[in-house]
């Protein structure tokens, strides 16, 4: 995908391009609301990742722009503010979805293939990886052709390792996704690896291959 | 008690002081002066007796028996002369005592002209009634009860008259300051007043609120720019350390490293966010209340718990009544609802109970668990955790504690032999 960011804060800026590009995407950068506002002008993204707060101006109001011109471009909010207010108006502006900082850049990348998915209706909507065949429209995930039953859970679990192959993923971050970070929750990290093993298990029995490796003490890995 | 009470009450006391007092005064008063009066006519009396003798030079001999309050009485040698009161029956009404003023003296006749005889001397006594004092006081009284009454006519009629027409303009003051809400920015519409006090007090009171509305918008701010600051280098932090994760040929050790950095950055941000959350309600920033399904709510968090307690081994018994609202914040009721399933699945033993009843009164969680080692009433307090798990913040029974506190639920908690309860009325 062709990504714009805009994000005045110039460590994470680089820290989720550098992600992004490892992830494939073809990236931008504006520190500020002018420099997007200029880009958005002349190019057209796939998607924009947009801080709120920027030096000069309001991150809303470029969304509004985008929205205004009918880019086709999704727009994904990231904001420091955790407030339930402009978390309704960006997303009454048009928004897709909202970040709220600090994120994992693994759940940003979650996000970021389920508008792709969203945007993409002509497209293939299958993942597919290795044996592992997942339809996001039916909510079915096969393996060698046949269906494995799965939990709502253990399906989100999978998606979540499917957006995020061969990288390592916390265990926070992939019971946040599950479970939202509302809660200060303890037995998260035992329950976690429990779903896992029996997810494991359900795609092991169906002769799927172990792809899901245990990197220790922090999480885990979709490993081909 | 009513301002127009209050005064009404110091100025019926100051009546009755004064009128009780002037009363007794003018009893006094009046008494002085019927004596002083009583003693003149007997004088006056004295003074014809006197004068007719030194004219006639005899003493009438008919006149002194026809009536009781003069007597004369022919005696030898010179009588001294007396003032005295005595009482006395009264002739006309039997039964009933009389004040009587007596003047006694004595008088001597000159010999007449063809009289060769010594002077001869009289004993005279003059009575006179003092006018009756149980008639005086009670004429006294009648009057100063009438005066009483008459005033505190007046005082309540004024007093009527001035609270609903002087005082309006004051108590719509109260009346519209009772309306002030501190998040909204509609400036108050105080009544207008000719009154110079209620003038100043509505400018004054205009200034105030419309300061307090300013330090508010500004602490706002701050809380949210806070949020920000914080935030931000936090999100630097660990999406920066969640890319190093993926360095290539990372030793073990280094990505447990990595990990537990990850962690705590994690944990800073949550705590940082539940901090900003319990000053957002302090601040109530959380203003919209709606009418909610509790029962609801309630039912799809037990279901999102559900995979937790299944795999704790934990049996959950409920009586969830159906369609209770409640009038609460959605958010903040989602927060409070997350914190104490969690809560109670959190300290819950293995293979233990958890029993959840909503009514229409109020939410019983009761749920198997250690004994706290903390005094249970403490641990409401911030950061008093029982637990030793350093990914327990200790703010999830505060952040109860303040969502009970300003959706006006009433919350317990306690701990019996191996049970914890909490018990939340929401409507109350």
């Amino acid at each position: 995908m062709k990504i714009l960011l805009v994000e005045d804060e110039k460590l994470l800026a680089a820290a989720i391009l550098d992600f992004l590009r490892a992830e494939g995407h073809v990236c931008e950068w504006a520190a500020d609301a002018m420099a997007a506002d200029e880009k958005i002008g002349l190019y057209e993204y796939d998607c924009a990742l947009v801080d709120i707060m920027l030096p000069d101006g309001s991150g809303l109001d470029l969304v509004k722009k985008m929205k205004d011109v009918r880019s086709r471009a999704g727009v994904i909010i990231i904001s420091a503010k955790n407030s339930l207010d402009d978390k309704i108006r960006g997303l009454d502006l048009g928004a897709d979805d909202y970040l709220t900082k600090p994120f994992h850049l693994s759940e940003l990348n979650a996000r970021l293939n389920s508008l792709r998915r969203r945007r993409q209706f002509d497209g293939n909507p299958e993942i597919v990886f290795g044996k592992i065949k997942l339809l996001p429209e039916a909510k079915e995930v096969r393996v060698n052709d046949s269906p494995v039953t799965l939990t709502r859970k253990e399906y989100d679990l999978l998606t979540y390792l499917l957006a995020n192959p061969g990288r390592v993923l916390t265990k926070a971050a992939i019971s946040e996704h599950l479970y939202g970070d509302d809660i200060d929750q303890v037995d998260r990290f035992d329950f976690l690896y429990s779903q896992m093993k029996n997810l494991r298990k359900k795609l092991t029995e169906h002769g799927c291959p172990d792809y899901i490796q245990t990197v220790y003490g922090v999480g885990y890995k979709l490993n081909a | 008690m009513k301002l127009i009470h209050k005064a009404t009450r110091s100025f019926l006391l100051a009546c009755l002081l004064v009128a009780g007092l002037g009363g007794v005064l003018c009893y006094f008063l009046l008494k002085k002066i019927f004596s002083d009066e009583a003693t003149e006519q007997l004088y006056a009396q004295k003074e014809k007796i006197a004068a007719h003798l030194r004219e006639t030079r005899q003493m009438p001999e008919n006149w002194y028996s026809l009536t009781d309050s003069l007597s004369v009485e022919r005696v030898e040698g010179a009588t001294a002369e007396t003032l005295h009161d005595t009482v006395m029956a009264n002739p006309f009404e039997p039964g009933e005592m009389l004040d009587y003023r007596i003047l006694m003296f004595g008088i001597s006749a000159p010999p007449g002209g063809d009289s060769l005889q010594d002077n001869r001397y009289y004993k005279i006594t003059i009575q006179n009634p003092i006018y009756e004092t149980e008639d005086l006081s009670q004429a006294v009284f009648l009057i100063f009860a009438g005066l009483i009454i008459a005033l505190v006519l007046a005082l309540l009629l004024v007093n009527y008259w001035l609270s609903n027409r002087l005082w309006q303009p004051f108590y719509q003051t109260l009346a519209t300051l009772g309306t002030f809400k501190i998040s909204e920015a509609k400036p108050l519409e105080f009544p207008s007043s000719t009154t110079t006090e209620f003038q100043t007090l509505q400018h004054n009171l205009d200034q105030l609120t419309s300061l307090v509305r300013q330090e508010y918008a500004s602490l706002k701010t701050f809380t949210e720019n806070a949020s920000h600051e914080l935030q931000t280098p936090l999100a630097v932090i660990s999406s920066n350390l969640e890319q190093l994760l993926q360095a290539p040929n990372l030793t073990p050790v280094q990505l447990e490293q990595i990990g537990g950095l990850l962690d705590t950055t994690g944990r800073l941000a949550k705590m940082n966010q539940t901090l900003l959350l319990l000053t957002k309600i302090e601040n109530r920033q959380f203003g919209a209340r709606e009418r909610l399904d509790f029962s609801q709510l309630l039912n799809e968090k037990l279901t999102l718990w559900e995979p937790l307690m299944q795999h704790k081994d934990i049996i959950l018994r409920q009586q969830i009544a159906p369609g209770i609202n409640v009038l609460v914040n959605p958010h903040l009721a989602d927060v409070l609802l997350n914190n104490l399933l969690s809560n109670a699945i959190k300290h819950n033993i293995s293979a233990g109970e958890i029993n959840i009843a909503l009514s229409s009164e109020k939410l019983v969680i009761r749920n198997t668990g250690r004994a706290p080692t903390v005094p249970v009433a403490q641990l409401w307090e911030r950061f008093r955790k029982d637990s030793p798990n350093p990914d327990s913040l200790g703010l999830g029974l505060a952040l109860v504690a303040k969502i009970c506190e300003t959706s006006g639920f009433e919350v317990s908690y306690d701990y019996e032999e191996g049970w914890h309860f909490v018990d939340m009325k929401h409507e109350l």
